[in-house]
């Protein structure tokens, strides 16, 4: 048996891909940030993190979570709500975050199911996502990282 | 041609996004009214006495209360306001769910994420004779 290729989480070639082209896509179109350098598979999440997580079921279920550092919440949401920084509250971040983690969801799972009949729960945020064991994909900003977690499985 | 507008989402943040991408392209917006949900839409089209005034409803799919679907089916019922033009914008982009929604009558359709040009080229066939920036 193959165990990377099997596995349902990032540890899989071909999620990571899949999940990859899908933050490159949303941070470039709609939020206006390049990654400074390629992604990295990483064990966790930054500690200072906001994290929301999507759940999603229809023809595929699982989960997909978003941490990113607090020092580039503030940059993410200007960029997205075309304000500047100083403008940006808590709200907005938080906001901007279960936005940010929907479309990315929603962007996954197009390529993974273009065919199939899915349903993204509303995102929301999370102190701690219960999802420790499994890896994450970080995208390094200019203000902090972007880290993302993927799974085809149950919410544990 | 000034417009009238209504953005139907419940994420302000993202009601926001689409509004500034419209202005940014240069649509000529008077009035810009929002919703949060598909219920929350058709009231206050009734209750403002909007019919006949509204040019173009953006909405997205995945709402509670009433979601853009329910929305949609709603509009087309009602002979006032089933000839305005409905533009989903969501990230439920399956071919199925697509498919609906244009049997429904929705005008077109706007995979999130999507760069600005890719609503200024839907808004140019909404409204001919007007192209973005």
């Amino acid at each position: 048996m193959d165990t990377q290729n099997d596995a349902r989480n990032l540890t899989n070639p071909a999620l990571r891909e899949v999940c990859r082209q899908a933050v490159l896509e949303v941070l470039e179109t709609m939020f206006f940030e390049i990654p400074l350098d390629e992604d990295i598979p990483s064990p966790v999440h930054e500690p200072d993190a906001l994290i929301a997580c999507a759940r999603f079921d229809g023809s595929l279920s699982g989960w997909l979570c978003v941490a990113i550092s607090r020092s580039c919440a503030g940059p993410l949401a200007a960029g997205f709500l075309g304000l500047d920084e100083e403008e940006v509250g808590e709200e907005e971040c938080r906001s901007m975050l279960i936005e940010l983690t929907n479309i990315v969801c929603g962007a996954t799972l197009s390529r993974l199911e273009p065919s199939g009949r899915l349903h993204i729960q509303q995102p929301v945020l999370v102190e701690s996502p219960h999802i420790c064991d499994s890896p994450w994909l970080r995208f390094p900003l200019s203000r902090g990282s972007f880290d993302a977690a993927l799974s085809t499985g149950p919410y544990a | 041609m000034s417009k009238c507008l209504m953005i139907v989402d419940d994420s302000p943040v993202m009601r926001s996004f689409v509004k500034r991408t419209l202005l940014a392209a240069g649509l000529p917006v008077d009035t810009c009214l929002e919703a949060a949900n598909g219920l929350d839409a058709l009231e206050k089209l009734r209750a403002f006495n909007l019919v006949g005034s509204i040019d173009l409803i953006l909405t997205d799919i995945n709402m509670p209360v009433m979601d853009g679907e329910g929305l949609l089916a709603e509009l087309k019922r009602d002979v006032a306001l089933a000839s305005i033009p409905v533009v989903v914008v969501s990230t439920d982009s399956t071919d199925q769910r697509v498919g609906t929604l244009m049997r429904l009558g929705a005008s077109d359709y706007v995979r999130k994420p999507f760069p600005p040009e890719r609503l200024s080229q839907v808004l140019s066939g909404i409204f001919p004779g007007w192209s973005g920036q």
